[in-house]
């Protein structure tokens, strides 16, 4: 199923812009890492339950055809390293134990690592080969881990920081003292629910982006 | 002063064991599932059952699973229910699914299943999962409470992972027999890290595994040498009967490569 062209507006991540350009040329470095040949990224949609491909290296067809394809949690090494948080390698299936009949489909060998933030799931970066006879090995897993770290960092940074620059905005900006004290008591409410629940920022943040974006889709 | 049946185990080259009498062990396999219709499986599982947190009441369930049935959710639980019966004719598979179809849950799904298995008696728990060590006040009691009554839990240490930097649940803990992965030439080896958390190494690397639908494929990581390490107890056990948990270890360690390499992930 594919709906939505942008998955990366979760975090707030507009398309072209510096932090989307960083997370591809960390998705680049993943699969040169690795000695695969594309790799993905795939966003955690909180409120779906389910993850979707946000962006594509390696082959650009594979990007137009599996951006906003959705994964659900429980499907394969993807699905694995999103419930397990950890990294988890895959190579294909065979009908004997030799493993030289009937070789499932797909690609010679999987990596997926989490991008994870606290006991949140962000999402998760993968790596694929097609060459014969490859598998990722330990090494593979930990500079892959290691990159989807990084990964993590750089969107719970940008998210920070949006949302502190979205707060000196409001100050700033002279709003009209009742419309400020509402925002005021937004912001404390999400302080709390930030504080309890910070499962919950990520749908908020989603159920905001969708209003921003029908918003600015009627202002067109 | 030593058991009989400690001497003997110690006394008896590894090698040998696997040509003595093997009395059946059960072997609780608390994972993703397990296939029990592959070939490899189907006479091999004892009983099935998973735990999955109830919608409406949030909470884990546990239930019984009809026999010969797909249980595995991820395709996890088969290998590593596929090592054990390889390795050890003897293991009778207890398959107890703690992984759901999403990741909700799956902690306390992780918690209920030990304590159920642990209710249960079975004589070894293989878990090729880690639980975060936050939850050690949940988890450490239930791993005490199977060690005095002679359970062996043998777990994982966690893979490489971004979030946590602990070793994982009961894999920290000192009543666990616990596991990192090699590349050793044999299943059957395993090396031993004196004075480290994680004491025992076993071939986790290029692993062929039983997949569900009847298939085969290769598996990396410390989920598959932890049940190299349970097949290994499966087999003790079973040629010589009796053998307390503190026994088991000593007697792996006797058998034990010292540790040489450092683990693929460490």
């Amino acid at each position: 199923m594919k709906d939505d062209p942008s998955p990366l507006r979760y975090f707030g991540i507009q398309e072209e812009s510096r932090e989307e350009r960083l997370l591809r040329l960390l998705l680049e470095s993943v699969v040169q890492a690795v000695g695969g040949e594309e790799g993905s990224l795939l966003v955690h949609d909180a409120t779906a339950g389910d993850l979707r491909f946000a962006m594509t290296v390696g082959d650009k067809a594979s990007e137009q055809t599996l951006r906003g394809q959705r994964v659900p949690l429980g499907q394969g090494i993807t699905g694995l390293a999103a419930a397990t948080f950890e990294v988890q390698t895959g190579a294909p299936t065979f009908n004997n134990v030799q493993q030289t009949e009937g070789k499932s489909g797909g690609p010679e060998a999987v990596i997926a690592a989490p991008m994870v933030s606290g006991e949140r799931l962000l999402g998760v970066i993968t790596a694929v080969s097609f060459k014969p006879g490859k598998r990722f090995d330990g090494k593979d897993a930990k500079l892959c881990g290691r990159l989807a770290t990084i990964a993590a960092v750089l969107i719970e940074q940008h998210m920070k920081l949006s949302a502190q620059e979205g707060r000196q905005t409001i100050v700033a900006s002279g709003i009209d003292a009742r419309m400020n004290a509402r925002l005021g008591e937004i912001d404390q409410l999400l302080h709390r629910i930030a504080e309890k629940k910070p499962d919950a920022l990520v749908q908020i943040a989603a159920i905001i982006a969708n209003v921003d974006a029908a918003l600015a889709s009627q202002g067109r | 002063m030593p058991t009989n049946a400690l001497i003997e185990a110690i006394s008896t080259p590894l090698a040998e064991w696997w040509s003595r009498p093997l009395r059946e062990v059960q072997v609780a396999v608390l994972d993703s599932g397990i296939d029990s219709t592959h070939p490899d499986l189907a006479a091999r599982i004892g009983e099935a059952f998973a735990v999955e947190v109830d919608p409406a009441s949030k909470r884990p369930v546990w239930r019984r699973i009809g026999p010969k049935t797909n249980n595995d959710v991820y395709g996890h639980g088969t290998g590593v229910a596929s090592v054990i019966a390889k390795l050890a004719p003897n293991a009778r598979i207890i398959d107890v699914r703690v992984l759901g179809t999403d990741n909700g849950g799956s902690v306390a799904c992780s918690i209920k299943a030990l304590k159920k298995s642990v209710e249960r008696h079975w004589p070894i728990l293989n878990m090729s999962l880690a639980i975060g060590t936050s939850f050690a006040g949940r988890v450490r009691p239930l791993c005490e409470a199977a060690w005095r009554q002679g359970q062996v839990v043998v777990s994982a240490k966690r893979n490489y992972t971004p979030l946590y930097d602990d070793l994982g649940l009961p894999a920290e803990l000192a009543t666990s027999i616990s596991v990192d992965t090699e590349l050793l030439p044999d299943p059957r080896t395993i090396r031993f890290r004196s004075g480290e958390i994680i004491e025992f190494v076993a071939l986790g690397e290029n692993v062929t595994v039983a997949a569900p639908g009847g298939l085969y494929t290769t598996k990396r990581g410390t989920s598959y040498a932890t049940p190299a390490v349970s097949a290994l107890c499966a087999v003790m056990l079973g040629a010589f009967p009796g053998l307390l948990p503190f026994e088991v270890r000593t007697v792996l360690k006797h058998h034990a490569l010292p540790a040489v390499v450092q683990s693929s992930e460490a």
